[in-house]
């Protein structure tokens, strides 16, 4: 049986108590979808390697400050992973994207340690994202997937950096109201 | 309602990832004593966290729980109760889903296997193909070297000395990333990995016993781009930036 939000949830208030098994539990369960996200940022193993061991060693930390009642588990798991490789990743010389990535498609199926309201979350975001233009569609997925800076989009997409921050700023904005809608 | 605005945008461009590691540094510090930046902060990590949980997740390598555990607990110090065991224990959740995923592994391998033998008898099979790919569709802005229309790489596949030559036209090095070719099967089957393929160079890429000979003309080729040394799964991780497909080549 894969493991819910439920038993994510219940997973780290015992490891906020302590408990060891429960902390490999929540290890085994999202290291998967945590290397993920940190390689991709990272761009290299080696540095996702120790960047997902300071994770881990933080969500050991932390676990007691996890609430439920505001967040799912795995949104404030990913919140530790992405911040942390994107202080690392940003500590370099800038990166440069000569290339054009598309989008990355994603996948609609369910995530198991998602909830349904919460998979119905991200498709109303995948279907948000379908409205904004192509460009700029890009321009947020290379931020939010490879953790590029406004200077490194704009040297990949060959636009000014203050162009790459009015369209980000703006397509957030509408992102936002697309939400709320 | 700009100054909210500004705040908004800010909030949001943080949990997004396209500030510098100085402005990243601010948002930090300035979060600590602005609720109202903090609560926009955490309004964002909601709003966009679904893409995160969405996106294809990496094996890690297989001892990095044991040296976190060390790092956490010390292994060296303790009786043995501390250290937890690797591999899991058979009572670890994770190592059941981890059971899914194989078999789901092993089932898109049986569906080729499959594929194989319906097509083993496709008469007179082309043994020459060449193909183009290019830039995915939705990318804008192309100030690039290559002209519109021109391809990004030039591809010739011979079935009889079985080589693919890969051919990379103008494109510019993509650092700290590595450019992994794919054969997309048809009906769904798993993606077969062809291997790295160089930006500035020809690559020739063997084409092993195990690759598919026939439906060559329905699939798809596709180039991704992936950490370096390439994908660590067994489909792409990262954006598909080139697309094309072969063609029977005329004799």
């Amino acid at each position: 049986m894969p493991v819910t939000r439920d038993d994510l949830v219940e997973a780290l208030a015992a490891v906020a108590r302590g408990d060891k098994a429960a902390f490999e539990m929540v290890y085994r369960a999202t290291s998967l979808k945590l290397y993920g996200i940190v390689v991709r940022i990272l761009g290299q193993r080696a540095l996702a390697d120790e960047v997902l061991q300071e994770v881990y060693v933080r969500v050991w930390q932390r676990a007691g400050e996890f609430d439920p009642a505001t967040s799912s588990p795995i949104t404030w798991l990913t919140t530790i992973a992405r911040n942390r490789a994107l202080d690392e990743a940003k500590r370099k010389t800038m990166r440069s994207f000569d290339d054009h990535p598309e989008v990355l498609e994603l996948p609609s199926g369910d995530d198991p340690l998602e909830n349904h309201a919460q998979n119905e979350e991200r498709r109303r975001l995948q279907a948000c994202l379908d409205t904004l233009e192509p460009e700029k569609r890009e321009m947020v997925l290379l931020a939010y997937f490879f953790g590029l800076t406004r200077e490194e989009i704009a040297s990949h997409t060959g636009r000014p950096a203050a162009t790459v921050k009015t369209w980000l700023r703006r397509s957030l904005a509408q992102l936002k109201s697309c939400l709320e809608r | 309602m700009t100054e909210n605005d500004d705040l908004d945008g800010l909030a949001a461009e943080y949990v997004l990832g396209s500030l510098s590691l100085a402005e990243r540094k601010d948002v930090d510090a300035r979060r600590k004593r602005d609720a109202a930046l903090d609560q926009a902060v955490t309004a964002w990590e909601r709003r966009l966290g679904p893409l995160s949980a969405g996106a294809p997740g990496i094996e890690p390598p297989p001892d990095l729980f044991a040296s976190i555990a060390d790092r956490l607990w010390g292994a060296g110090r303790s009786s043995g109760a501390t250290v937890i065991p690797m591999p899991a224990r058979p009572r670890s959740v994770g190592w059941r889903a981890y059971g899914v995923g194989a078999s789901a592994m092993a089932a898109c391998l049986l569906l080729g296997v499959a594929w194989l033998l319906l097509n083993v008898n496709v008469p007179a099979r082309p043994m020459q193909f060449v193909g183009e790919l290019h830039r995915s569709a939705g990318t804008a802005a192309d100030e690039g070297a290559a002209a519109k229309g021109a391809p990004a790489f030039k591809i010739a596949l011979d079935l009889n000395t079985r080589n693919m030559v890969v051919e990379p036209v103008s494109l510019r090095a993509t650092p700290r990333r590595s450019f992994e070719l794919w054969l997309l099967r048809t009906g769904g089957a798993a993606p077969v990995s062809l291997g790295l393929v160089s930006h500035s160079a020809r690559t020739t890429v063997p084409w092993r016993e195990d690759y598919p000979t026939s439906g060559l003309v329905d699939d798809s080729l596709a180039v991704s781009l992936e950490p370096e040394g390439g994908s660590p799964a067994r489909a792409p991780t990262g954006p598909i930036l080139f697309v094309g497909k072969l063609r029977a080549a005329t004799p």
